[in-house]
């Protein structure tokens, strides 16, 4: 990458983050994965620089490629989501449930970010189409947030013996 | 890493294409969503624009807005990320920088000196001569200008003779280290003409300074033994210098009035004592 592809890339970087940022995490639903997409999104166009600096909407190729691993990432996590949702109905997701309370109570033990969601899932029992609508991200990043959510609050019941 | 991409060949087929970012406020959070996402899988990398994403995301973030994305810390890990500089590429970069201001400065000033020659000032000249008189004056002080503490006189110096008498003129503030101020004169005829003279001398020599209310530069200037005349310039003013073989003198007008100095000074002091005018 020359010294002038790089300045046309970076100039695109600090144009562009926070709409192709916006973007993911619209999709995503985590900010940690979404500014990781982001990053990869300018990594491929710094692997493509030929490509990106002649290209005549730079702007609609980044967020082509972002969309792209956007969509890879969600195929990739699919599985394991599905993992994750049967794992409610188990014998120690029960016992996290039913122990809501006291680990909701607990600033230290999770996030409020994570709190928040489940009050709404398991206490306002909205679906996630509705949780979904209510933070404006795609339905599939609302239960990828939620099963994270759980997953904390899981390590959170194993670490602190509720 | 990703595959390339081709143009789409005449875009979407028309009857699949959808109408974009139109009703965006009567449209729900999904929908916008399922429609920005319809959006660009319609409109492809070429034709796909930037600011109509950015209308959807833009009402995304009015409604529910997110948390924003570390900017800084994600350029960290790209190949143009800023990353932090040693002290020595910091110091390199502060030398480059003084360098920097300093070669401004020089181009600002060399531009500067272009154009007031061109307007017919010579800056540098007057910067030099400046400078020469600034050196000449500490290495040689000036001599007494007003009479000593606790001596009587009409005025106590030229200065306060002007002062008295309403006369609005610069005069020297350097004369001969040798010499020292005397006395001043003031009169004023019948025709209401008027004529300040201040003496200055010591056992050696004596001047005067004279400032009367005739405007007769010419007049005063003419010296029929003269053996040099020529015109000093200061400051953009014109100052007749006229030297023979005892005295010296230079005239010059301030407003309705002429100023002279005359007597047993050499070509060097004068020079000097017109270039103290304020």
């Amino acid at each position: 990458m020359t010294h002038e592809q790089s300045k046309i890339i970076s100039n695109l970087y600090r144009q562009y983050f926070d709409d192709i940022y916006g973007f993911v995490y619209r999709h995503i639903g985590d900010k940690e994965l979404s500014e990781d997409i982001t990053q990869q999104t300018f990594l491929t166009a710094c692997q493509k620089p030929d490509e990106i600096c002649s290209h005549e909407n730079p702007i609609g190729w980044l967020y082509i490629t972002a969309s792209f691993i956007v969509r890879r990432e969600n195929d990739r996590a699919y599985h394991k989501l599905e993992q994750s949702l049967e794992a409610l109905d188990s014998p120690i997701a029960a016992e996290v449930v039913s122990t809501f309370d006291e680990i909701l109570s607990d600033p230290l033990a999770i996030s409020a970010k994570d709190r928040e969601i489940l009050l709404l899932k398991y206490r306002d029992g909205l679906r996630h189409r509705e949780i979904a609508e209510k933070y404006g991200i795609t339905e599939l990043a609302s239960i990828k947030r939620l099963s994270k959510a759980l997953a904390n609050c899981r390590s959170a019941y194993r670490e602190k013996k509720f | 890493m990703l595959n390339e991409r081709q143009a789409p060949q005449g875009g979407a087929n028309p009857k699949d294409r959808k109408q974009f970012g139109i009703d965006l406020d009567t449209k729900s959070n999904l929908e916008l969503l399922d429609e920005l996402d319809a959006y660009i899988q319609t409109a492809g990398e070429f034709e796909l624009d930037g600011q109509m994403v950015h209308t959807y995301l833009a009402k995304l973030q009015e409604r529910a807005p997110i948390e924003a994305g570390d900017q800084e810390a994600v350029c960290q890990g790209l190949p143009f990320g800023a990353r932090r500089k040693t002290s020595s590429e910091a110091s390199k970069d502060k030398h480059y920088h003084v360098f920097r201001q300093l070669l401004t400065g020089f181009a600002a000033v060399f531009a500067l000196v272009v154009i007031a020659g061109a307007l017919g000032y010579h800056p540098i000249g007057d910067a030099w001569e400046w400078l020469k008189e600034v050196a000449f004056i500490r290495m040689n002080p000036s001599g007494p200008m007003s009479l000593p503490d606790g001596v009587d006189g009409e005025y106590a110096s030229l200065e306060d003779a002007l002062k008295q008498n309403d006369m609005d003129i610069s005069i020297p503030d350097w004369i001969p280290s040798d010499c020292a101020y005397v006395d001043t004169l003031f009169r004023r005829d019948d025709k209401g003409r008027i004529r300040v003279v201040a003496f200055y001398g010591s056992s050696q020599r004596e001047f005067r300074i004279q400032c009367t209310s005739t405007n007769e530069v010419d007049i005063v200037g003419f010296d029929e033994k003269a053996t040099e005349e020529y015109v000093f310039s200061v400051y953009g003013k014109s100052y007749t210098i006229i030297l023979n073989t005892i005295n010296s003198k230079a005239t010059w007008n301030v407003g309705p009035y002429t100023c002279t100095i005359s007597g047993e000074l050499s070509q060097e002091e004068l020079e000097h004592m017109i270039q103290s005018i304020q």
